[in-house]
Order: structure tokens, then C-alpha cells, then sequence
């Protein structure tokens, strides 16, 4: 994918709105583009400032007014009998907890090798490539070249 | 009467005959000429190579708008040369630097270095020597004469591979220096494929501080050394016996292409097959390595002068400069 159609993308992306392949798609391409990437970090940071600038400030005295109700006993503070309500809730809780962990354990194990690997070692052979200046009287143009693709993989 | 035509006929067939004959010998002596000329200035940058203190800054580029790279240059007699790959803003990306006994390959960003064997010097005079007896076999030389570049005399070469596919180069090589200030690579319809020129270039006459040429890895830098020399030949059979898996080298190449090296690398501790393949002007390297499976080439950027394949147990590579589907084709005929 190219940079220009994954930052077209972003602000779904990064809302969770782009169906499962594009999304994915762009996944890859942020990371394998540092600058895309950085884009849509920019994107999540400003979106989180926005929502804390329009989150409406309380007006003032709220605080003091609610802690007079609650004294005065016109606020009905739930008594800590036992409620079936809360059980369940809890119960879900844990469930969620359970399952959660499960996923977590499950990713956290070695990731079966993937295209990125692949990615890796492709990068790998062009630096390998391109890295041989002894070429250069009249070869060299071929030797130089680095796709930039593959820039972002290279390693040793 | 009739004889007398006759025979006035044959003359004059015989003087166009004569003619025509001169003609050819003087166009054949012509081009004689200038396949002469033009290997007489192969053999002279063949012959400078690794021998001239020069500082500049090159470019070199594919029609792909992305695929740029910029590159400040140093170099100084024994193949020693300090190379920093400039990215965006020309900031220093990458540096390749060689004392002319080890060769560094060091990434900033990644923090990473990799230092393989120098160049060996005699090998590749050896090998010159070599290349240079093939190339009348295999590319028709024309010599274009003495142009200005860059403000300086430059010899202009072309060569034209004889065989398919017919691609061709064009140098422009310093008349007095003997290095080439422009390369230019086009395909066999005359379409641009690549090229490689200085945007500025000087020949300095004292040689630069040795300490250029020296590297020391940054602290918390990711250091491989490689115990294989990259740029010695190797016996592919050698090789083979070092891998964990069954070689498969290609079965087809394009005319002319022969093997240069075969070597052994390694990557994240696999062992990794090597072999290049040269025309004498182009290059083609095929790695390969036992694949580890499931992840399939789709998704994998499309890059020009590159093919990924994942084929029955091994992940092939092929990098050249070569059209793309001359690479695959190749890649393809690699059968495990």
C-alpha cells in the first residue's frame, strides 16, 4: 500500500472503523512506513486532546451541592446487602478477565513466522546487494540501488 | 553491338560492387574503431578503479519517484572509500565505510553494524582482466567521442548486449580521471531503466585523513561480523555442503550471464545461500534460505529490481537489474 492511500485511511483506521482487510493492510503499512506511522499517532494524540478540550467542565459549586444532598439523606446510598445483580456483574468481570488472559497467553507465545519475516530477509539480500562498492567502475549503478520498500527492514 | 553493352554493364556492376565494398570496409573499419576506442576506455577505468582520491556527491535513481538515493563520497587509492547515504533532508541515513581491510555497513537508525572482509584488491584486478577479453562476445561497443559534463571532458560508451534482451548503457567517463560521472541504464525498447550521476565531483590532489576511512560502532550498536567474505568466489559445491537445506540454484538466465560468487551469509542465525551472476555490466543475486513457512509472499511490497518467492521449503530472492519479468523468471526456474 502506498502512503498516500494508507493516510487516506487513517482517521478510520485509527477510529476502528475499516473492515478487517483494509485495516489490516493498513496495520502493514504503518509498520513498514515510519513517517505513516507517526501521522496516525499525531491523529490518536490530537483526537485524545480534543476530546479532553470538549469535555464539559462541571459549573461551579456542583461538588458542594451533591455532598449537601448526600448529608441531608435526600441521596439514597445503597446499602451493602447482598444483590444478585452485583454477583453477576462480577461473575462477568472474571469471566472477561479469564478470557482475556487466555488471548494474552496465547499472543504472548513465539508468533508463527510470517510475511514480515519474509519482508525481513527480502530486506536483508537487497542491503546485502546493494552493499558492495568494489563494483564500481562500471557496475556500481546496479549494486546501488535500495529500493526504498525495503529500506525500513534492513538488518543484520 | 550487344557485347559492347554487355560488358558496359558488367563494369559499371562491377564499379557499384567496388563501391559498395569500400563502403562497408570503411563502416566496418569504422565501427572496428570504435568498439576499440570505447574498450580502450573500459580498460582505463578498469585500471583506475580503487586508485583515485575523489570527493562528491552522486545520485542515483530508478524511474520510480521513490527509489532515489543520494550518496557522499570519499574515496582514496586502496579501495578505501567513506560512503554516507543521505535520506530526506540529506540527513545521514547509513554509512559504508572500508580501510581497505574490513568494510563496515553501519545503520544509524537501527543501530546496527555489520563488518564483512575488504575488497580483495587482486581478485578483482584478475577478474577485470577477465571481463574485459568477454566483452566484444558479448555487447557491441560504440564510442560517441568527447562531450562536456559537469565541466569536464567526458568519454561517452555505450554498450548494447548482443544477445535478448538487449539492454544497453550509456558512461560518461572522466577523460582525465577515468571515472564515470554519469551512468545511464535503459531497457531494450530505449525506456530509461536507471541511472547513477554526480551532482558535484572533485579529484583532490593529497589523499584524506586515514581517519575517515576508520569506523568504531557506536556504544548500544547491534554489531554482525561476517566470518564469510562477501566478495570472494566461493565453489557453489562449498557452499552447499554448509546449508541446512538443498541448494536449488536457477536454471535459466538470461544469455551471457555467468557465475560470479557463490557465498555463504547468515541471517538470524540461518545459514543463507548467495550466488551472483554477472553479464559483466549488470548484476543478479539469488539468496536463498530454508523458508520457515505460513507467511506467503502476498502483501510483500512490490519493489523494482526485486522478486520474493516462497517456493516448496525455501524462500528465494532475486535482486538485478534486470526487467522484472526477466527476475522472475529466473526466480521461478529455481526449482527445489
Amino acid at each position: 500500500m502506498r502512503c498516500g492511500k494508507a493516510r487516506k485511511m487513517l482517521l478510520e483506521y485509527t477510529d476502528s472503523r475499516l473492515p478487517r482487510p483494509q485495516s489490516r493492510a493498513v496495520g502493514e503499512h504503518l509498520g513498514a512506513c515510519p513517517e505513516c506511522a507517526l501521522a496516525a499517532e499525531d491523529l490518536v494524540q490530537a483526537r485524545r486532546l480534543s476530546s479532553l478540550a470538549l469535555r464539559p467542565e462541571p459549573r461551579p459549586g456542583l461538588t458542594a451541592r451533591v455532598m449537601a444532598r448526600i448529608e441531608s439523606g435526600s441521596v439514597a446510598v445503597p446499602s451493602r446487602r447482598f444483590s444478585w445483580r452485583f454477583a453477576l456483574s462480577a461473575a462477568g468481570v472474571v469471566a472477561m478477565l479469564i478470557v482475556g488472559g487466555l488471548i494474552g497467553y496465547f499472543h504472548s507465545q513465539p508468533a508463527a513466522p510470517s510475511r514480515n519475516d519474509l519482508a525481513a530477509f527480502a530486506g536483508f539480500c537487497v542491503s546485502n546487494h546493494s552493499a558492495l562498492p568494489e563494483g564500481e567502475a562500471l557496475v556500481g549503478a546496479d549494486e546501488s540501488f535500495m529500493p526504498a520498500a525495503y529500506e525500513d527492514q534492513r538488518a543484520p | 553491338m550487344r557485347t559492347r553493352g554487355l560488358l558496359r554493364l558488367l563494369a559499371l556492376a562491377a564499379a557499384i560492387a567496388l563501391v559498395l565494398l569500400g563502403v562497408r570496409l570503411a563502416l566496418g573499419q569504422d565501427l572496428q574503431r570504435e568498439q576499440e576506442q570505447g574498450l580502450n576506455v573500459l580498460r582505463q577505468v578498469f585500471a583506475r578503479e580503487g586508485q583515485v582520491n575523489l570527493a562528491g556527491v552522486r545520485v542515483t535513481g530508478l524511474p520510480q519517484p521513490r527509489a532515489r538515493l543520494v550518496q557522499r563520497i570519499v574515496r582514496a587509492p586502496g579501495h578505501k572509500y567513506h560512503i554516507e547515504f543521505l535520506g530526506k533532508k540529506r540527513v545521514p541515513t547509513r554509512l559504508l565505510i572500508s580501510d581497505g581491510v574490513t568494510r563496515w555497513l553501519y545503520d544509524r537508525q537501527g543501530a546496527w553494524a555489520m563488518a564483512t572482509q575488504a575488497a580483495d584488491a587482486e581478485l578483482i584486478a584478475r577478474r577485470r582482466a577477465e571481463w574485459v577479453s568477454r566483452v566484444p562476445d558479448a555487447f557491441v561497443v560504440r564510442y560517441f567521442g568527447i562531450r562536456s559534463l559537469l565541466g569536464r571532458r567526458a568519454h561517452v560508451v555505450q554498450l548494447v548486449r548482443r544477445r535478448p534482451p538487449r539492454t544497453y548503457r550509456k558512461y560518461w567517463v572522466d577523460a582525465d580521471q577515468w571515472v564515470p560521472l554519469l551512468r545511464q541504464y535503459f531497457g531494450p525498447d530505449g525506456r530509461p531503466l536507471g541511472e547513477e550521476r554526480y551532482l558535484e565531483v572533485s579529484f583532490p590532489s593529497g589523499a584524506p585523513p586515514d581517519e575517515l576511512f576508520a569506523f568504531e560502532p557506536p556504544r548500544g550498536t547491534r554489531v554482525t561480523r561476517e566470518p564469510t567474505p562477501v566478495f570472494r568466489s566461493a565453489d557453489v559445491v562449498e557452499v552447499a555442503k554448509r546449508l541446512d537445506f538443498q541448494l536449488a540454484p536457477p536454471q535459466w538466465l538470461p544469455e551471457d550471464f555467468f557465475l560470479q560468487d557463490a557465498c555463504l551469509l547468515r541471517f538470524r542465525g540461518h545459514p543463507v545461500a548467495w550466488l551472483r551472476y554477472t553479464d559483466i555490466f549488470s548484476f543478479v543475486s539469488v539468496f536463498e534460505r530454508q523458508g520457515t513457512g505460513g507467511g506467503g509472499t502476498r502483501g510483500l511490497p512490490t519493489t523494482p529490481m526485486v522478486v520474493v518467492r516462497e517456493r516448496g521449503p525455501l524462500w528465494i530472492v532475486v535482486v538485478g537489474s534486470l526487467p522484472q519479468s526477466l527476475l522472475e523468471q529466473v526466480a521461478d526456474s529455481a526449482q527445489p
